[in-house]
């Protein structure tokens, strides 16, 4: 499968995740980016808030990989699936923006932190997909 | 009315293609639903799973996921169990069985 590692915390091939710190850095809405361990950042906003990041190459993130990781980090703000490989169901997104957590990929993550509920930011297709379901 | 939990667990990759060379044994878990009970079974049935195949590369999905990534048909997964109710020890014992003995099926 295309993810590298299959096991938490489903960690880059690389070993890190530079593209996502050098795009935090450059984000005009980010006051500071603190690397907390491989996997899991601290981020704060300009606005003052402060954003507990896990970060990760999973092949299908789920709800169970969420409670995994929350099971190891504590309560999260939110989840960024790295690698274009990877990616989230709808249920994860659904049942995180239930809690004020967002699930995205790196450009949604950066695209949510531009808005106060960064939470409920949703692509186009996303959108489409929760307003079949009546989620919306 | 309490969730009635099945769980079916699959294997797939290259130690279920019978192409003699492997690095991992990939195993999916496919629970009920996002609930978090059915989440939390999910889980420690995992952890179960790792503990007894050094190698396993083990992923979850709920069944509704699962439909939405095919990751059973993407993948060519092929079926190992399928339970009812919590976690027994007999079951991973036919887990084990089946995952040691496919290779000389």
């Amino acid at each position: 499968m295309p993810a590298h590692n299959d096991n938490f915390p489903w960690m880059s091939y690389y070993g890190n995740y530079n593209f996502f710190e050098q795009r935090m850095r450059e984000h005009t809405k980010v006051k500071s980016i603190e690397c907390i361990n491989p996997s899991f950042y601290n981020i704060k906003l300009i606005n003052g808030r402060e954003l507990n990041v896990f970060i990760c190459e999973c092949y299908s993130f789920d709800t169970a990989e969420y409670i995994e990781s929350c099971e190891t980090y504590g309560s999260l703000n939110a989840v960024v699936i790295s690698s274009n490989w990877c990616g989230y169901s709808l249920d994860v997104k659904r049942h995180c923006m239930g809690e004020q957590v967002g699930v995205f990929d790196t450009a949604g993550f950066m695209a949510a932190i531009n808005r106060n509920e960064y939470w409920t930011y949703l692509t186009e297709y996303e959108k489409e997909r929760f307003e079949e379901n009546g989620w919306l | 009315m309490a969730l009635i939990l099945r769980t079916y667990v699959y294997g797939f990759g290259s130690y279920f293609k019978k192409t003699g060379v492997y690095q991992d044994i990939d195993i999916l878990i496919v629970h009920t639903s996002t609930d978090y009970i059915s989440c939390l079974e999910a889980i420690y049935l995992k952890k179960i799973i790792s503990q007894e195949i050094e190698k396993a590369g083990i992923s979850i999905l709920s069944k509704s996921a699962e439909l939405e990534f095919n990751f059973i048909e993407k993948s060519q997964a092929i079926l190992l169990i399928e339970f009812e109710g919590d976690y027994r020890e007999p079951i991973l014992t036919e887990i084990l069985h089946k995952v040691h003995t496919y290779k000389k099926t």
